[in-house]
């Protein structure tokens, strides 16, 4: 059995309008989505901005209310959090987008890593300090940094701060929102670097969500592609890598950029190649409403959004 | 793992960071007229109810025939009103009650619209209207008149009722204004983050977001200080306020209405609202240095 399992997950807003702000419809963030990750893997969840890649990773850790649907967790049903046990919220821990409005501008270093043990572990001032102190050593930041303030320090360093605090209580799965697409691009490779070594070490399950290919491909054994809502295109690393089906993922990959210079023109030609392809059959791969359709298994580990046969 | 040691260098050299009171003292020490003010406001309340616990307020509001409108002289340093009751000892007591009503006031206001501005902008939706419409309910009364009302309801009022009446008039500012901020603050990330961190709700609200409302929350309730230190000296001037025998800011003031004293009697009316200016802006000043200690950016020292 799978670690976390998330079979048909619906996150609809409604939108409110009209003379008595009755419920006009809604906006389907998230429309069916299924997966399943494997305990010490990481899990990528790739798709471009308002494809609910986001509202996915919140909605698992109850930050938005599903609508339907339903999330296990170790088999255990974590559909409505706030109704599961201690323990297994504690086990579901995030890193948050925004290094600098995740931290409170109020609270010392020490208060914002001890907040989760203050609320699941009795310890003494002592006991809790040194945790906090352990805690900052494993990311990499000076024993001194606890009795400062989060604006005192760098991009970098907060985000690890915001790791330090999410793994303070040893969770087992991580939901980790774009943790470096506000950072540097050369913080960017220390931070997701050291988020593999915590891995090994703690034996962290990470569900990834990123929109950024490389960052994907450098940290996931396995991806799922989002568009408006809806799976296009799932697989191992490779699948998706090497052989992407979806028209949709075919023009993801094609565009990460190619270092070599010399491949310039090739790989232009190949892009429009692409997005020709794209273009023209835009209405086969998805419906009338421009959504993706059900997943098809292509392989016994890739499944594509292919229309129905016949 | 390289550049961690690099950083554990760099970070002994810098000095810990100050704590709350700290950043603040340096504030008002750096900003000489908040000092300034400060220190004067401080003498102004210790005298003031230092001597005021000396005096005997039966005894000063008891009307004298013999010595009505005397100059300042040794026996009364400010002189006498038109009842011959010392001034000087009706400023004291006057400004020791208008000083109680102040503080009462804006502390119970305080407490009230925090209370109820963070509950109705923290929770949002349902809460959030009905907390609302309540408070809606509160602005559209007419509070001149309501206290007009309860004075002539009340013959006998003392300190603690005027307080409460100006309470329950006063709490929907700041509510709203919490209530706003509240609002905007609960969609930053950091109280997502507590919340997936397992701390409740309340917990969130009074010891996450308060502080981040401090600043606003010390600079409003200073301001409203001066304020209602101002609105309890006018409605007392108007005569809404305190009967003679409680004396007040605002009664010794109310005695310019009689031309004659406003032209030669300067020694009834002038003390008081000397103090009632010097009791705002000393308030106000420190109010100013306060907010700009509790913001970082802002700060002097």
């Amino acid at each position: 059995m799978s670690f976390l399992e998330v079979n048909d997950l619906k996150v609809h807003f409604p939108i409110r309008g009209g003379f008595f702000g009755g419920t006009q419809g809604y906006v389907k963030a998230v429309d069916g989505v299924s997966f399943s990750i494997e305990k010490g893997k990481t899990y990528g969840l790739v798709g471009e901005s308002g494809s609910g890649k986001t509202t996915t990773g919140r909605a698992i850790i109850g930050l938005n209310k599903i609508t339907s649907g339903k999330v296990l967790f170790d088999g255990q049903e974590i559909t409505d959090l706030h109704r599961a046990s201690k323990d297994i919220r504690r086990d579901i821990q995030m890193i948050f987008q925004d290094p600098y409005s995740s931290l409170n501008p109020k609270k010392r270093v020490s208060d914002i890593i001890a907040e989760p043990l203050r609320n699941y572990e009795k310890l003494t001032k002592g006991e809790e300090q040194k945790r906090v102190q352990e805690l900052l050593e494993l990311v990499g930041l000076s024993p001194e940094s606890s009795l400062k303030y989060p604006h005192e320090f760098s991009g970098g360093q907060r985000q690890r701060i915001g790791i330090a605090r999410a793994i303070a209580l040893k969770p087992k799965l991580i939901i980790a929102d774009e943790p470096v697409s506000a950072l540097d691009v050369s913080v960017q490779a220390q931070v997701l670097n050291f988020m593999q070594d915590i891995q090994k070490e703690l034996g962290l399950t990470y569900l990834f969500i990123s929109h950024d290919l490389g960052v994907i491909k450098h940290m996931c054994d396995e991806i799922g592609i989002m568009y408006k809502g809806r799976y296009v295109e799932s697989g191992t690393k490779e699948d998706i890598f090497n052989n992407p089906q979806h028209i949709y993922t075919k023009r993801l990959v094609a565009a990460i950029p190619d270092i070599n210079p010399r491949n310039r023109s090739q790989h232009l030609q190949f892009r429009q190649e692409v997005k020709k392809e794209y273009e023209q059959a835009f209405n086969k791969y998805f419906d009338s409403e421009g959504l993706a359709y059900q997943l098809q298994p292509v392989s016994n580990t890739h499944l594509v959004a292919l229309p129905e046969k016949g | 793992m390289e550049m961690n040691k690099v950083e554990l260098v760099n970070d002994k050299e810098v000095a810990i960071s100050p704590s709350g009171w700290k950043i603040v003292g340096r504030e008002i020490v750096r900003d000489k007229l908040a000092l300034f003010s400060l220190i004067l406001l401080t003498v102004i309340i210790i005298l003031v109810y230092g001597v005021s616990f000396f005096l005997n307020q039966e005894e000063i509001v008891t009307v004298d025939l013999f010595s009505i409108h005397e100059p300042p002289s040794e026996t009364h340093i400010l002189g006498t009103d038109y009842g011959g009751r010392d001034v000087f000892g009706q400023l004291i007591i006057g400004t020791r009650n208008s000083l109680s009503i102040g503080i009462m006031v804006t502390v119970m206001t305080g407490v009230i619209g925090i209370i109820f501005g963070m509950v109705a902008g923290y929770f949002g939706g349902t809460t959030d209207n009905i907390l609302m419409r309540i408070l809606d309910f509160f602005q559209v009364l007419p509070f001149l008149m309501i206290v007009i009302v309860f004075v002539a309801i009340v013959p006998k009022y003392g300190i603690l009722s005027f307080s409460l009446i100006m309470t329950a008039f006063l709490w929907m500012g700041i509510a709203r204004l919490i209530r706003s901020k509240a609002l905007q603050e609960k969609e930053l990330d950091y109280v997502q983050a507590s919340k997936t961190l397992g701390t409740s709700d309340l917990k969130i609200m009074f010891t996450q977001v308060l502080p981040n409302l401090s600043s606003l929350i010390i600079v409003t309730m200073t301001l409203n200080l001066a304020a209602n230190i101002g609105l309890e000296s006018g409605l007392s001037f108007l005569g809404f306020g305190f009967p003679e025998s409680t004396p007040s800011l605002g009664t010794l003031v109310s005695y310019a209405r009689n031309p004659q004293t406003l032209e030669f009697r300067w020694w009834v009316w002038v003390p008081a609202s000397v103090l009632i200016l010097v009791l705002m802006l000393s308030i106000n000043n420190v109010g100013q240095a306060l907010k700009r200690a509790t913001d970082a950016r802002q700060r002097r020292g």
